[in-house]
């Protein structure tokens, strides 16, 4: 089976640091690293290949820095990479990404099965793999925690409510979320097998494309959480009654008691 | 696994990227271990680096490296409880000159350059033993997995877990090694400038002496970043010990000394990290840098130099693992990677600044051990100029007042002793 992966190079965001000001994230060299369920939705993609043989391709779409994830999608297992990077492209709305994804996967020509993790550790906007799978005309299966394979594709979807169980028809859009499964952490010599591999970059206009982004993104900033830094002093024991009462009359006073 | 490196190098400090770097020039298969998530990951540094070396190696070091500031101004601070007596010097440094710069961002840009020239860097790799066949160095075990290589470059840093395994070094004692605490301060870049007087991409670099360490043996730091500060205090463990000294409870009293609280009012901690930083000097230094097919380079070896106004190490560990490549190379076009191959690397390390500054500096390390540097002399220097500042009915002569001041606490002698030994090997 031949399966396309869509993997995005995030910010870091547990390593990212807020401007404690502005309450901006501090995005200038923040470090990077794989998106964690596209992570997933390749770790099912290199499972299926193990069981069933075929090839393992992926899509990255994003700035340069997005080059430096391909050492670990060959590292853990993929047969081939493709990157698409433009410097603008760190402002590229969903409706892009989704679209210079479509277009780099009819670069690459066949495939049976697209693969996507069901929202970036990043922006989290959930809406690339269903913006792909409409712009290819393909059924979508949304959050799948499980799939099989053999004797036709079966995605368990989580869709909130319940786990709907589908049959799926071949080619589909399948994202993945982050309980399908545990990804392969990948060994000192597949790294190092995987160090000089080679991958493909792609340009915009090698696809035909420009950066046309319409949704503007006016401010990301920290949600304020204010302390209401109350301190009952109880140094002296005899008046630890009070301070007690000081206390519940403080989160009665909050209702949380 | 079948490949087999020319080198394999644990650690992608200054030390291991600058022998790797060189390595890779050198068209050698080389690979960087680096038990860090990311390259520079595991650094904690606060820090100002001296160019010379880098611009030497690296021809587009100046146009690319991630510089911070460079250091005009440089200042040292004597602290009491209240008060501060600081000495400025300002000056065009440009001859001889150094910047600031946050390590672990300066380690990711070399392990980039590394590289590009052809060299591997692998992160999230942790090395646990050295494979031995009688008795010579022949590759690395890391998890379940083996790696071979010729010879094996250990710049694992300071705690030596490799070295200790190839019989090179053992554990530092208590006086051999400082405890380093940092924090990293967000202000604003114009901030920054306005406080310090500062032009566009010049910095500060300052030294503290007394109440930063609690009169400990060490001293505070803070430098000036593009647009935050960072500030710490290092403090010689078995000092610390001595003095029961909680290093995380200090950089807070010192955060919060009206002298650096006015400073950094306006700004709030982003980061915070600790590190031990080997602070003996040449004495600190094993007695074999090299062994079968194992080199020793950067803080695992001890490089670094304290010499009271300045700390350094970054530029003495990154010339150490180009040595340490110069040697590596050779023994590899005799095909001889024994201990009397690699002893050559000895003789350059002696022969380079790694050893001609630390042995101009030898008795430094035990005149920074006299506590009076930390102690006494910023107390009773604060006490005297405050004194001798203040106007009041009786003001008096400054020698008056430092007699007082003295009284009990140092004698004449003693300081005169002390002064001369400073002056003459500092």
């Amino acid at each position: 089976m031949d399966i396309i992966v869509c993997i995005k190079q995030s910010y870091d965001v547990q390593q990212l640091k807020f401007d404690p000001k502005t309450g901006e994230p501090m995005l200038a060299g923040a470090p990077r690293k794989m998106s964690d369920m596209d992570r997933r939705a390749l770790e099912e993609a290199l499972k299926i290949k193990e069981n069933l043989g075929g090839t393992v391709k992926t899509v990255t779409v994003g700035p340069p820095e997005s080059r430096d994830v391909v050492k670990e999608i060959y590292a853990m297992g993929a047969d081939e990479a493709f990157v698409v990077t433009d410097l603008k492209l760190d402002k590229a709305d969903p409706d892009l990404t989704a679209k210079i994804i479509v277009e780099t996967i009819k670069k690459i020509g066949n495939f049976d099965l697209i693969l996507a993790g069901a929202a970036s550790t990043d922006d989290y906007s959930w809406q690339i793999p269903a913006k792909v799978a409409a712009l290819l005309d393909l059924p979508f299966f949304p959050n799948a925690v499980s799939m099989t394979v053999d004797g036709g594709l079966v995605v368990e979807s989580d869709l909130g409510d319940a786990i709907y169980k589908y049959k799926a028809p071949l080619p589909s859009v399948v994202s993945v979320s982050l309980e399908i499964n545990e990804p392969r952490i990948p060994t000192l010599s597949a790294i190092l097998k995987a160090s000089r591999k080679q991958f493909t970059d792609f340009y915009l206009q090698d696809l035909g494309l420009e950066v046309v982004t319409e949704l503007e993104v006016r401010k990301v900033v920290m949600p304020k959480v204010e302390r209401k830094n109350v301190v009952v002093e109880a140094t002296d024991p005899s008046k630890m009654e009070d301070g007690i009462k000081k206390i519940l009359d403080e989160l009665r006073k909050e209702n949380v008691i | 696994m079948e490949e087999k490196f020319d080198a394999i190098i644990v650690g992608a400090g200054a030390a291991g990227l600058g022998a790797a770097y060189r390595l890779a020039k050198y068209g050698l298969n080389v690979v960087v271990l680096e038990r860090g998530q990311r390259i520079g990951a595991k650094n904690v540094y606060g820090g100002r680096i001296y160019t010379h070396v880098f611009e030497k190696e690296i021809p587009e070091f100046r146009k690319e490296a991630p510089v911070e500031r460079w250091v005009k101004k440089e200042r040292l601070t004597l602290m009491n409880s209240d008060d501060a007596v600081t000495l400025e010097l300002f000056s065009d440094f440009s001859a001889n000159d150094s910047f600031i710069a946050i390590l672990s961002k300066f380690n990711e840009w070399l392990g980039k350059k590394v590289e590009d020239a052809g060299g591997l860097v692998i992160p999230g790799i942790k090395v646990d033993d050295l494979i031995a066949e009688n008795g010579t160095i022949k590759g690395i075990t890391a998890g379940d997995e083996k790696l071979y290589a010729d010879v094996v470059i250990d710049a694992e840093g300071i705690n030596p877990i490799i070295a200790k395994k190839a019989g090179l070094r053992d554990d530092w004692k208590p006086n051999q090694v400082a405890v380093g605490v940092k924090e990293v301060i967000k202000i604003s870049e114009n901030t920054v400038n306005d406080i310090f007087q500062l032009n566009e991409g010049e910095g500060v670099a300052n030294l503290f002496l007394g109440y930063p360490t609690n009169y400990a043996l060490g001293g505070g730091f803070l430098y000036t970043n593009k647009d935050t500060i960072s500030l710490g205090v290092v403090i010689r463990i078995d000092s610390a010990i001595a003095k029961r000294i909680q290093v995380y409870d200090i950089i807070e009293d010192f955060r919060n000394h009206p002298f650096i609280h006015r400073i950094l009012k306006e700004g709030s901690p982003i980061e915070y990290s600790a590190h031990l930083v080997p602070e003996e000097g040449l004495d600190g230094i094993p007695r074999n840098l090299v062994g079968d097919g194992i080199l020793l380079a950067g803080d695992v070896a001890g490089f670094v130099l304290n010499r009271g106004l300045t700390i350094r190490g970054v530029d003495l560990a990154f010339l150490s693992g180009l040595l340490a490549a110069e040697t590596v190379k050779e023994a590899h076009e005799a095909g001889d990677f024994s201990r009397a191959s690699l002893s050559s690397y000895e003789e350059k390390l002696k022969n380079s600044i790694v050893f001609s500054e630390l042995e101009a500096f030898k008795r430094a390390s035990g005149l920074l051990g006299n506590l009076r540097f930390y102690e006494t002399y910023p107390q009773i220097l604060c006490e005297v100029l405050k004194d001798a500042y203040t106007v009041g009915e009786n003001s008096r002569k400054i020698y008056p007042i430092l007699r007082e001041k003295m009284k009990g606490r140092l004698s004449l002698f003693t300081m005169i002793r002390d002064v001369i030994s400073a002056v003459r090997n500092l």
